[in-house]
């Protein structure tokens, strides 16, 4: 293993000679052993020739439309960067820019209303049928449509009804519920409920 | 009569737009860059495609990631040898530099390093030219590629193990091995017995 190690340092030192990439304590220890080891010294002799002879590779050309078109190419993208970049490099002009900006952000902050009731409007049923199933109260939808905005009631955030305006409003509910049953009125205008279903619109509670 | 260097080009058409400047840059360098390229593909249509690829990441990008302390043109060699080995590994093949690839194409028509007058010395340095282009493109890729970075952009070995992701000795060894193989390849071409001297 070390012996493989010392040949594999004796190849990069012989390769760096060939191309001249040693320092000149190193070289002098390369020309000695060369003195000494013949196969080494024909070793570098060859790779010095065989270098010597990659010395008459071609160099080429592109052809020149293809020249031409990166010429082209360069000028359009500068002349591009110049026109965007000489606005953008004018630094009253960025100052203004960072004004304009700020202060639209600082009126759009005080005009957007605080938050209240109305983001209700938004926030989606299914929340909404959280929040009021683990608050205990009842939601209410409409199956016309999933897709649409549903009407919903929580039974627990409706208004308060004085119990005196509660026992008003049962009368006259039922005063009509009466009069139409006694009418034997079929196509009402007027929506008959039942009381069950009556209480539970006023109240929310279903007394 | 003094030439302007690369850096101050490059300033030149950063800041002040001088694109006289970039067309000095590409007239200087576009041979050496063009050559590797094309080394290593084989095939002057896709050479053409990667020069451009190479030049089009140059202009655009120069302003985000060449960093003016590097060379410029060590930078610009980093994209164009990306780009070869990008296309090489989507080839996922070698491709051998030599007519069977590109019968149309001759590739002495744009030589530019020299002048020849005599008709038949024209030839003959074609001959022995093509012949040596042929035996590089019998390399292995890994070879090629420290063979031709050296001899295009006389690259340190340090610059080529960076370029390339190994370590220095590996690039040593490779052009050891590529100057060994071909060594090899021109004494079977002359009929001469091997003569190279395996030191162990």
């Amino acid at each position: 293993m070390e012996k493989k190690k010392n040949m594999s340092n004796v190849d990069e030192l012989c390769v760096k000679y060939v191309f001249d990439e040693l320092d000149p304590s190193e070289i002098t220890l390369v020309e000695q052993a060369m003195n000494y080891d013949q196969n080494l010294l024909i070793e570098i002799e060859s790779l010095k020739s065989t270098w010597r002879k990659l010395k008459k590779l071609p160099e080429m050309s592109p052809p020149d439309n293809i020249s031409e078109a990166v010429i082209e190419q360069a000028r359009e993208y500068s002349n591009q960067q110049q026109l965007f970049g000489s606005q953008w490099k004018n630094p009253g002009l960025l100052a203004t820019a960072a004004i304009v900006i700020f202060s639209l952000m600082i009126s759009t902050a005080y005009l957007l209303p605080a938050g209240n009731g109305d983001s209700a409007d938004i926030t989606p049923v299914s929340s909404e049928m959280n929040k009021a199933g683990s608050s205990g109260g009842t939601v209410i939808t409409t199956s016309q449509s999933d897709n649409h905005s549903l009407f919903d009631f929580k039974a627990d955030q409706g208004n308060f009804i004085s119990p005196v305006e509660q026992a008003e409003r049962h009368a006259a509910a039922d005063s009509v519920h009466r009069d139409n049953t006694q009418s034997g009125v079929t196509n009402m205008q007027t929506p008959v409920m039942s009381p069950a279903f009556r209480d539970f619109q006023l109240t929310g509670t279903g007394q | 009569m003094h030439q302007v260097d690369d850096h101050e080009l490059v300033q030149r058409y950063r800041k002040h737009n001088d694109q006289e400047a970039f067309k000095q840059l590409l007239d200087r360098h576009q041979s050496k860059i063009y050559s590797y390229i094309y080394s290593m593909v084989g095939n002057a249509e896709i050479a053409n495609d990667i020069f451009q690829e190479t030049f089009t990441k140059v202009i655009t990008k120069m302003d985000e990631t060449y960093n003016e302390q590097g060379k410029w043109i060590a930078w610009v060699m980093r994209i164009a040898h990306n780009a070869t080995i990008d296309y090489l590994r989507k080839k996922k093949r070698f491709v051998d530099v030599n007519a069977q690839d590109d019968p149309d194409y001759d590739f002495y028509d744009r030589l530019t390093d020299e002048t020849l007058d005599d008709a038949q010395e024209v030839i003959e340095k074609g001959e022995a030219k093509n012949s040596l282009m042929k035996h590089i493109s019998k390399l292995p890729k890994e070879q090629r590629e420290v063979v031709m970075l050296r001899h295009y952009y006389e690259m340190s070995f340090k610059e080529i193990a960076e370029l390339t992701n190994v370590s220095i000795n590996t690039a040593l060894g490779r052009m050891r091995y590529a100057l060994i193989n071909l060594r090899k390849m021109f004494d079977k071409e002359h009929g001469k017995e091997e003569k190279y001297v395996e030191r162990r």
